[in-house]
């Protein structure tokens, strides 16, 4: 039995990693959501443990696509100034993609009843998901 | 003089001659000029504009002007 090749390039791995973190996002939003709306009165500690990890992933995404922060040792390669053009696509895609989500839900909010616990994760899932998934798509160029 | 920079004029990008003239890999390259070697496959292939720091560095990484790998066509 083999084990399979870790890719080498890090900038690969990075993309990966961001892809994956991003579409995890984007499920634990569709999971406060429905929590959000069929359950009412004070929080849980399982929604409390959940909106945590919602928050605390779109941070990490939205730092890691659209900034060169990091808490580990900094990888030249990995912040050369194409990164830098990509993190600035991926900053602009976030924005757009946050601005149309907010426009969107005020609107239907003038139609529907819609609270704020129910429609913050999916503003938020938007709006950093968004930006790593165009990350990860500008991050792809150059094979 | 004010009519050669029309907006219409193309770039033109000849560093994947000049690198393989040269006899260089995309990541030796990027090696010698301190970025990655997607960001020299990029150049090469008009995806990405490099910064004039970015051109002149190329440039001298392989011996030319920088005028003999980017241009207006």
């Amino acid at each position: 039995m083999t084990l399979q090749a870790q890719p080498r390039d890090p900038g690969e791995r990075r993309r990966r990693v961001i892809t994956a973190a991003a579409i995890m996002l984007m499920l634990m939003a569709g999971a406060a959501v429905t929590a959000a709306s069929t359950h009412s009165g004070p929080p849980r500690p399982v929604d409390l443990v959940r909106d945590s990890g919602l928050l605390l992933l779109a941070l990490v995404i939205a730092l890691r696509a659209t900034t060169s922060f990091t808490l580990l040792k900094r990888n030249a390669e990995l912040d050369d100034e194409l990164s830098r053009a990509t993190r600035a696509g991926a900053a602009r895609a976030g924005y757009w993609a946050l601005l149309i989500a907010i426009m969107a839900a005020f609107v239907a909010s003038l139609f529907i009843e819609l609270p704020l616990p129910q429609i913050a994760p999916l503003l938020l899932a938007v709006g950093a998901a968004g930006a790593g998934l165009r990350f990860a798509v500008l991050e792809s160029r150059g094979g | 003089m004010g009519g050669e920079s029309g907006p219409e004029r193309g770039r033109g990008v000849r560093l994947k001659d000049v690198r393989t003239a040269a006899g260089l890999t995309q990541l030796e390259l990027a090696q010698r000029v301190g970025v990655s070697r997607k960001t020299i496959n990029t150049v090469e292939n008009g995806v990405f504009i490099p910064s004039t720091l970015l051109a002149l560095k190329l440039a001298e990484a392989l011996n030319v002007k920088v005028e003999e790998l980017f241009f207006l066509s």
